[in-house]
């Protein structure tokens, strides 16, 4: 049975630059994100990637009500998030949780973790003193620490622990959708690797369903089953993760693919990355057309006229790109070693 | 000798800091005296400190009276004992007064910004405006002569001090991810004013509160000595120095000591403030 | 066999804060020959960083102290330097560049001011000729417009520009040493390939050697000639890129390998290693991994082991390859 948690449709965010206290001029717009729609279903993770500027942290903080969108819908749970009234989203708040990615800013210094973590189920008045104490101490074992760490602060705490902690922040009030904005970019690798485990075993544990928002790749591709690849305020892709993997086929999925380091000597001197050209525009003037066509080596003159479509190319795999299938049928063979 | 006591037992950083800090154990400890004093003045002053003594008039210190005696014949060490509740309670409430006004404004403007942040510092510098010592008398004149309005006035110059210092501590904390967490959570500003923002600008205010004690108590003493401050014959620093001034040359002992007294009092909340503030800042490097 | 560029023998820098000496460098020796590209590998807190800034005698005194060593670079030993010499030749003979631009950069200075200000304080030249260099310093780095970006303040520049920049500066002197300390950690991953592309081409073409500090073992895995893996400041192995990757030795390398994410896996679980990094304040004895060691035994809690031969050009220090312990393996 697939039920669709969250179904975000056309979800745009312009942020205005004004001058001016009183008087305000609007001198620019800056496009964070564009008519970016997608579903995910109950238990699924998805995997949002894209580097600065792309917009994936605007989303998370859209879906979670830090920003009103300035057009679309976010349905959750069948309800429209969007244009819901505050004390409508107050309801909905307890079944998000979201993990930030910087484990030394996103806890309050001078706090100790048990207050910190049933921080959320005093606001929303849900369980009495004892039954939070006892909730603080189960999540804290869930994760993987001690429920005697409840007493310290998180000074005395490794950034990994640190992101431990914010996990059992985020699960305090048994939410159904997580979003994981970058959770392990601060951290080790080994460190990361602790922290992922964590989540998939939460996942399972607790049905979870997860958005998961990154930069790495590598990462991505590990922990997904859909993923989306966004750039410059749109989705450029998406598809399940094993297709993309086979078949990428919107050249910037390409060309991440193809500049990531891998940990092979001997592949990276027979296959180093390819460079992609140029730098990412400003939001403030995206390209018009194909906002990926200044950067892209496939780019004709249509793309720089007309936007593509955001189409269904079969067995749900989603791509904007004006020709790529002429693209696909030059790369059948290159990626497969990768 | 301290060393020897920190390592035998982890003291949190700030003490030990603190206490490698010369200066700030004289501030410290003549602070305890001080109140200990304040708090103890039935028990340890000599005479009753309003109670004349014509034929005593301008005594030097002796035996009988340590430190003298005034222009009433009344004992200079009593009145300077009792004179320290006056500075300690005047000191501490305006001090309190401002601290609590100016974080609460300060707080709501840097965590808000915008309109509200641009009223509230407007008002900020029409305060400021001022010369401090100028505004208070202008609202003593207007208010009337009475420890009361003393507190009052004084708090009213002051609370700009602490309304700027956490406005800027309010702008950093609220661009750190935990309270873009509380929100999520669904927390209210109130909320996260109260049980966020303020607690984390603790540092700098403690460290201005202990500043500004010495300010409080060196402004009350410029007023008493004005004029403006307690009503004679309640014994107040200030209005000891007041007076000292016509006796200047027969008997000096009745300005020198009220003059050392606010001098060293003064000095010993600076020296203890200054220890505080770099206990807690290399604190924040660690 | 090439020539030695820099030669770090028996490195130590202690810190001394009140709570202890952090070790933070415990004897650490490697070499970096011309021409080549040396990596230093670890994750945070292993001591790379400090390692580097030793060899450039930037360690901030107090608390931190060279304690121990030799850091030759060409045939003379750095360490042995007065502050004086040491000015002339940050910038000249060795030079660094960081991970974050915006902080390294002035940013009340314009790039091309800043620039200027370094070919100056090394060299006699007139401003024309400076600007000459520095044009061309620029233009080597993949800076179309130079005359555009000298005119330019850091923060009217994106990350990759900044980073460029900053590399471009390094090179104004035409420094033999290059240390690149997490170049591309905060650069988006299309950029990195483009400033790592760079310092490799810089490397192909005029010949300066690098010493690469980063936890990112993909970029080692294509820039590295040689590298060192470090741990809790020492050494862990030391070998060619080559047989570090296909053949790891220590348990700690082999740990990491399997620790990175690197392939469609359908949410399977990742390998950890177990535990925390220890902390760098009085350490106990024995082998500074042996508490998160799946192969630990009596002997690794009492001695340290040293970073021996196992085979030629490929050391390691772990007692199982140790002959004289077999018996506990």
């Amino acid at each position: 049975m697939t039920e669709t948690l969250l179904k975000v449709i056309g979800l745009t965010k312009h942020f205005l630059v004004t001058r001016g206290i009183i008087l305000k001029k609007v001198i620019a717009e800056i496009h964070a994100v564009d008519d970016v729609s997608f579903d995910i279903i109950k238990g699924q993770t998805l995997g949002l990637i894209g580097e600065s500027g792309s917009g994936k942290t605007t989303i998370a903080n859209l879906i979670v009500g830090l920003l009103k969108p300035t057009k679309g819908q976010i349905i959750f749970e069948g309800r429209d998030l969007a244009n819901s009234s505050r004390s409508e989203f107050k309801k909905v708040r307890s079944k998000i949780g979201l993990i930030f990615q910087d484990p030394f800013s996103s806890l309050d210094p001078r706090k100790k973790v048990a207050q910190i973590i049933e921080e959320p189920m005093k606001i929303h008045q849900q369980y009495s003193k004892a039954e939070r104490f006892e909730r603080v101490c189960k999540l804290l074992e869930k994760v993987g620490l001690s429920s005697e760490d409840n007493e310290k602060y998180p000074h005395q705490f490794s950034g990994g622990q640190r992101q431990r902690i914010a996990i059992a922040r985020a699960l305090a009030l048994s939410p159904h959708l997580i979003i994981a904005d970058e959770p392990t970019s601060a951290l080790d690798v080994s460190v990361q690797a602790r922290i992922i485990n964590v989540l998939i075993d939460l996942q399972e544990e607790f049905k979870l369903t997860y958005l998961f928002i990154s930069h790495d790749l590598s990462l991505i591709q590990h922990i997904s089953d859909i993923v989306a690849v966004m750039y410059l305020g749109k989705i450029v892709e998406l598809a399940s993760v094993s297709e993309i993997y086979k078949n990428p086929l919107h050249p910037y999925t390409r060309a991440l693919m193809e500049s990531i380091p891998r940990p092979d000597p001997d592949l990276m001197r027979k296959n180093p990355p390819v460079l992609l050209q140029g730098e990412i525009p400003s939001p403030l003037q995206p390209p018009l057309g194909c906002r990926f066509h200044t950067r892209c080596i496939h780019a004709k003159e249509l793309c720089s006229r007309s936007e593509p479509q955001f189409q269904n190319v079969g067995s749900n795999h989603f791509v904007s790109c004006h020709f790529w299938r002429e693209i696909e049928e030059k790369h059948t063979g290159i990626l497969q070693e990768r | 000798m301290i060393s020897r006591l920190v390592k035998k037992k982890e003291l949190p950083p700030v003490v030990y800091m603190l206490l490698k800090n010369k200066g700030a154990i004289f501030g410290l400890i003549f602070i305890v005296i001080l109140v200990a004093t304040a708090i103890f003045a039935d028990f340890i002053a000599p005479y009753d400190p309003v109670a004349q003594n014509i034929p005593k008039k301008l005594a030097p210190p002796s035996f009988s009276n340590i430190l003298g005696c005034d222009e009433f014949g009344r004992d200079v060490l009593s009145r300077l004992i009792y004179g320290s509740r006056i500075s300690l309670i005047v000191g501490s409430s305006v001090v309190a007064i401002s601290a609590i006004i100016g974080s609460l404004l300060g707080s709501v403007a840097g965590y808000y910004g915008g309109g509200v942040d641009m009223i509230i510092m407007r008002l900020v510098d029409i305060f400021i405006s001022f010369p401090g010592l100028i505004l208070a008398i202008g609202i003593m004149a207007a208010l009337g002569q009475s420890i009361l309005n003393v507190i009052i006035a004084l708090s009213l110059v002051n609370w700009p001090a602490f309304a700027r210092v956490v406005r800027a501590e309010a702008l950093r904390i609220s661009q750190l991810e935990y309270i873009q967490a509380a929100k999520v959570m669904g927390a209210s500003n109130r909320h996260i004013i109260f049980s966020h923002i303020i607690p984390n600008s603790l540092p700098p205010i403690l460290v201005l509160v202990t500043l500004n004690i010495g300010w409080a108590i060196l402004a009350e003493a410029s007023l008493s000595f004005l004029g403006l401050g307690v009503n004679p014959p309640e014994p107040s620093w200030g209005s000891m120095v007041a007076v000292g001034r016509f006796y200047l040359l027969q008997a000096q002992h009745v300005i020198i000591f009220p003059g050392l007294a606010i001098f060293i009092t003064v000095l010993a909340f600076n020296l203890f403030g200054d220890g505080l503030r770099d206990a807690l800042d290399p604190q924040l490097q660690l | 066999m090439m020539a030695a560029l820099l030669e770090v023998y028996n490195l130590k820098t202690y810190f001394y804060t009140r709570r202890g000496v952090v070790r933070a460098v415990d004897s650490v020796s490697f070499d970096v020959r011309k021409g080549e590209i040396y990596g230093l590998v670890g994750e945070s807190g292993c001591g790379k960083s400090v390692t580097a800034l030793s060899i450039i005698k930037l360690i901030p005194n107090p608390p931190g102290k060279i304690v121990e060593g030799i850091v030759k670079l060409k045939g003379e030993n750095l360490l042995e330097k007065s502050n004086k010499e040491m000015r002339s030749i940050r910038g000249k003979e060795i030079a660094m560049i960081f991970q974050d631009p915006l902080t390294s950069l002035d940013p009340i200075m314009k790039v091309g001011s800043q620039m200027l200000e370094t070919i100056k304080s090394h060299y006699d030249v007139s401003d024309a000729e400076a600007l000459t260099m520095i044009k061309e310093s620029l233009h080597s780095v993949g800076i179309s417009d130079p005359d555009v970006r000298i005119q330019q303040y850091p923060f009217q520049l994106s990350g990759g520009l900044r980073q460029r920049v900053m590399i471009a500066t390094a090179l104004l002197c035409k420094p033999s040493l290059l240390i690149a300390d997490e170049p591309t950690t905060n650069l988006d991953v299309t950029v990195q390939a483009q400033i790592l592309t760079l310092i490799k081409n810089l490397r192909d073409t005029i010949g300066t050697s690098v010493l690469l500090i980063t936890h990112n073992l993909g970029i080692v895995a294509w820039l590295c000639d040689r590298l060192s893996v470090m741990y809790a400041g020492k050494i862990v192995e030391q070998a060619d890129t080559r047989s570090i990757f296909t053949q790891p030795l220590h348990p700690y390398t082999k740990l990491l390998l399997k620790a990175i994410p690197g392939k469609v896996a359908f949410k399977t679980k990742l390998e950890t290693i177990e535990g925390d990094v220890p902390t760098l304040v009085n350490i106990p004895p024995g082998c500074r991994f042996h508490r998160r060691c799946p192969y630990a035994k009596n002997i690794c809690a009492i001695e340290d082991p040293n970073l021996l031969d196992f085979e030629a050009n490929h050391k390691v220090s772990c007692h199982i390859y140790n002959h004289k312990h077999w018996e506990e393996f």
